[in-house]
């Protein structure tokens, strides 16, 4: 049998069987836009693990996670830098979150900055920051889950089909079972992407150079320079470092769809808990390092590192195993793409649309549009992943910095009784402008600083001046 | 190097694996005030 049936058979059962997961986790259930959003808020601890998990480890730990390293060496070490300070963030911001949630029945972001600032427009800009920057991290999931396919299907199935079949998959059972259905394929996502990353992470060091202690011996020996600041870049240095994790560490729960989930927990003490247990995923990281640096000495000069991972286990296991792992690294996107997606849709009908254009709809009119907007927003992103240029990435950066811009806003309405809503506005308004304006002209890093931490030095400024005027 | 890794590697990773357990106390000791703080009546703004 050729290797690509082989592959190409593997992934289609993974997929098929994520699929089967997410339509039957909402058959039996009345899907209003309470439970298509947040799921009644009846998650406990298993299932906000799962989703939570699901929405932070995504193509970019498949791909970028390892492609970073074998492209640019240390600055990769950031990953490992802000994922244990975020989760000490999300402990004490995510269950102060909640209880607000729970009090005035939220399901997005922008319904808390409804709430706490009590302006319809400042929550309608939160939003269309959000949608603005959501659609990015979305087109990025697409672009990996078509390299994914195509690469472990020996090229048997090309991207544009892959990223359009695994796209309406998604749009379907979103549609079908909401937050629930994302919740539980990830369940079979997360025992895949936790098996393939300590397996391959484990196995590429033993098999190429007897261990990960002599596979560093002999980067050391060949590439010294490649594992400590800057790495392969010229700009990436320590300053660039202590900055970006700062930025990643107060910013990574600022990203909407985290929201959402969040308002799913059943009490903040499960989501307490959920940051206690979450930085054990965070061990997927580094083992995704070792393939990506190993790759460097075994697969030298590969047109794109993103796909080290991918080649190496092409190189180094058979068909089926590497058919395994795209049909994983399917899943790995799909399941953050169905949040993204879930989440914009929301954002879009309910607090852009809702207060601003139509002030009578009701909520299953809400529910209708946000459904409508599924397959836009999904069309949307195919047509730009397919028609997408190198700006990708940049783009995916401003997206990183962008949301960003909340945290103020959302850290200062929990805990200060003085932030003002003009100060949050002209701060979040402040931060975006300053940090896509460093990003259009090319100033990322400027003089050795992340943009977006930059941004949110100037954000944290306006918010504290206009507050106390 | 340290058991086989560079020293960033190795500091950056240990780091992982004690969040948890430094976490774990911070919810021992949090766990309860919010409880409290919960009966009285709790939800910020």
């Amino acid at each position: 049998v050729n290797s690509n049936v082989v592959a190409l058979a593997f992934i289609s059962v993974i997929v098929s069987a994520g699929a089967f997961i997410g339509f039957y986790a909402g058959t039996r259930r009345k899907m209003d836009l309470e439970h298509w959003i947040v799921g009644d808020r009846g998650f406990g601890m298993l299932l906000v693990w799962l989703l939570m998990a699901g929405e932070v480890y995504t193509t970019f730990t498949f791909l970028g996670a390892s492609g970073w390293a074998y492209g640019k060496g240390a600055p990769v070490l950031y990953i490992l830098g802000y994922q244990p300070l975020m989760y000490v963030v999300s402990f004490f911001i995510l269950p102060q979150v909640w209880e607000v949630g729970r009090k005035y029945r939220l399901q997005t972001q922008a319904d808390f900055f409804q709430v706490r600032y009590n302006n319809k427009y400042l929550a309608a800009f939160v939003a269309l920051v959000g949608v603005v920057f959501i659609i990015p991290y979305l087109q990025l999931q697409l672009t990996g889950l078509g390299m994914i396919v195509e690469v472990a299907s020996y090229g048997a199935i090309h991207r544009t089909p892959a990223m359009i079949i695994g796209f309406l998959i998604v749009a379907a059972f979103v549609l079908t079972s909401g937050i629930r259905g994302i919740a539980w394929v990830s369940v079979l996502k997360d025992l895949l992407l936790l098996f393939s990353a300590v397996f391959v992470g484990i196995a590429v060091p033993y098999i190429y150079f007897g261990g990960i202690g002599p596979m560093f011996a002999a980067l050391v020996r060949a590439k010294p320079a490649h594992l400590v600041m800057p790495g392969a870049t010229t700009n990436l240095g320590h300053s660039w470092y202590v900055s970006t994790v700062l930025l990643v560490a107060v910013g990574f729960y600022m990203w909407p769809q985290f929201f959402g989930a969040s308002f799913s927990a059943k009490s903040s003490d499960t989501l307490r808990r959920n940051a206690v247990v979450m930085p054990f995923y965070s061990i997927t990281m580094p083992l995704m390092f070792f393939v990506g640096l190993a790759a460097t000495l075994i697969l030298p000069g590969l047109p794109n590192g993103d796909l080290s991972m991918l080649t190496m286990v092409r190189k180094t296991f058979p068909a089926w195993f590497l058919g395994l792992i795209g049909g994983a690294g399917a899943l790995t996107a799909m399941v953050p793409a169905g949040v993204m997606i879930l989440t914009a849709a929301t954002l879009f009908a309910k607090n852009m649309c809702r207060p601003i254009l139509w002030p009578g709809m009701t909520d299953q009119q809400v529910a209708k549009l946000a459904k409508t907007t599924v397959l836009v927003i999904t069309v949307a992103a195919l047509y730009s992943a397919i028609y997408s240029s190198p700006t990708l990435v940049s783009l995916l950066l401003v997206g990183y910095g962008g949301v960003g811009q909340f945290f103020p806003g959302v850290v200062l309405g929990l805990y200060s009784r003085r932030v003002t809503m003009p100060g949050v506005f002209a701060g979040i308004v402040t931060g975006v402008f300053v940090f896509v304006a460093l990003e259009l002209t090319k100033h990322d890093p400027l003089m050795g600083l992340n943009a977006g931490f930059i941004a949110l030095c100037f954000n944290f400024a306006v918010v504290g001046a206009v507050s106390l005027l | 190097m340290v058991l086989g890794l560079p020293f960033n590697f190795f500091w950056l990773i240990s780091w992982l694996l004690l969040t948890p357990l430094c976490m774990w106390g911070a919810y021992r000791l949090e766990a309860p005030r919010a409880s409290d703080s919960h009966n009285e009546g709790g939800g910020t703004p």
